[in-house]
């Protein structure tokens, strides 16, 4: 069975926050909960593509740009 | 993806992964897509140089997945990792990836939008401060409204699915062609399911995004030279698409639509008439009841009327053709007239365009 992509980031990056019993976050929690998972990561660079084309030209690896609205 | 989806993790330490959350400050020279996307992906070098695009959509937030796959998403990768391989040998090819320079460099450029800084405000509306992806399309109708100038079909219809050429593509696939419609270009032109579009316009092609890309750019008429592989063997191909092609699109799913109700309808939503009236075959589903949105409610218009014409228009049979009608013939601060039928009684309205 095919896994439907979007299904699998909109659930990658709605981030700890689909439990039942808990308060509803606004918008501007939701991008926080986003940044804080983003920016601890070693695999991801958050939000800045010079950077990404540095790693990218040091590395000799190309870039995949992921634009994903904020949650 | 965050997460490491088992499916393509092998393949996303071979790239240098980035998120971008907004489209604050983002270059329009380099990062031209299908704006109304809520999900979209571009591989390109580090300098630049365009691989491929990935992410398609032809309904709303809740079919967002119908067209895109995990193994959609990793042929792709594979296919970009092979033209990183082979790059610069291959940069010519690469050419027609990127888009015509932009009216505007960023999008905080454009008036619509200049109230947004390049920065996100961290510290305070955060989410507020963001332009979204398809405010940019948005932006650019508008600045062409303002200016009394028309909007091309490019920017109305813009990133056709390959539909629109009679064909569909495998979304597990980078784009080989799952089914062909009877009678249309891509009939005409000798596409077979099965066969695998390697090369649209002379661009490789890592998806059926790639393969919108062309349609994007293709004129109101078009030859698009195609290289194909059918039962390992290469084949070449024209697909010939004739002129207005591109405006049988229906536009209604996109969220940059709501702003094109606002300019054309003053703010009303019209769906398809569950009755089937032949006369009025759109019914009002909603009216806006906040800022330029409200315009038609303040007209008069209520939910479920049926729109009987607008603007000289009879019996427009879709709320694409009605606002294409009306975007084509009246300008900004114009009237647009138009017949309403509540019951029996028919009720005529007069909005401002915008």
């Amino acid at each position: 069975m095919k896994t439907p992509l979007a299904i699998l980031a909109l659930a990658a990056f709605s981030l700890g926050s689909a439990l039942a019993d808990e308060p509803k976050k606004t918008r501007d929690e939701m991008v926080r909960d986003d940044i804080a998972n983003l920016e601890t990561r070693e695999d991801w660079i958050y939000n800045d593509l010079e950077k990404a084309a540095a790693e990218a030209k040091a590395a000799g690896k190309p870039m995949m740009i992921v634009f994903r609205c904020i949650p | 993806m965050v997460r490491r989806e088992n499916s393509i993790a092998d393949l996303m330490d071979k790239f240098v992964c980035v998120r971008v959350i907004q489209m604050n400050a983002v270059d329009l020279a380099q990062y031209q897509f299908d704006y109304d996307m809520s999900f979209a992906v571009f591989f390109q070098n580090a300098d630049g140089a365009i691989y491929g695009r990935f992410g398609t959509r032809s309904t709303g937030p809740q079919e967002a997945d119908k067209e895109i796959t995990m193994d959609g998403l990793r042929a792709a990768m594979e296919g970009a990792l092979a033209l990183h391989k082979a790059y610069p040998g291959n940069a010519a090819q690469l050419a027609g990836k990127r888009g015509p320079e932009p009216r505007f460099a960023v999008p905080e450029r454009y008036p619509k939008l200049g109230q947004f800084k390049p920065e996100l405000d961290y510290s305070g509306k955060l989410a507020q401060s963001c332009i979204h992806c398809h405010q940019v399309r948005d932006a650019e109708r508008d600045y062409l409204r303002r200016a009394k100038q028309p909007i091309s079909d490019r920017d109305l219809f813009p990133d056709p699915l390959p539909d629109a050429a009679g064909l569909t593509l495998d979304k597990d696939t980078r784009a080989t062609v799952e089914a062909v419609a009877a009678g249309t270009p891509a009939a005409v032109a000798g596409l077979k399911p099965g066969d695998e579009i390697l090369a649209a316009a002379g661009q490789p092609l890592l998806s059926t995004a790639d393969f919108q890309w062309v349609l994007h750019n293709a004129g109101d008429s078009a030859q698009i030279p195609l290289r194909v592989r059918r039962a390992g063997k290469a084949a070449d191909l024209d697909l010939k698409l004739p002129s207005g092609w591109r405006t049988k699109v229906d536009f209604g799913w996109r969220t940059s639509t709501w702003d094109l109700r606002r300019i054309a309808f003053g703010g009303m939503k019209l769906d398809p008439d569950p009755e089937g009236n032949a006369k009025a075959p759109l019914l009002v589903k909603h009216v806006g009841k906040y800022g330029e949105h409200a315009r038609a409610m303040k007209a008069g218009v209520k939910v479920g009327d049926r729109l009987l014409r607008i603007a000289g228009l009879e019996s427009p049979p879709t709320e694409s053709a009605a606002i294409t009608h009306v975007l084509r013939n009246v300008k900004a601060g114009e009237p647009i007239k138009m017949t309403l039928l509540r019951g029996s009684r028919e009720i005529d309205v007069t909005v401002e365009a915008q």
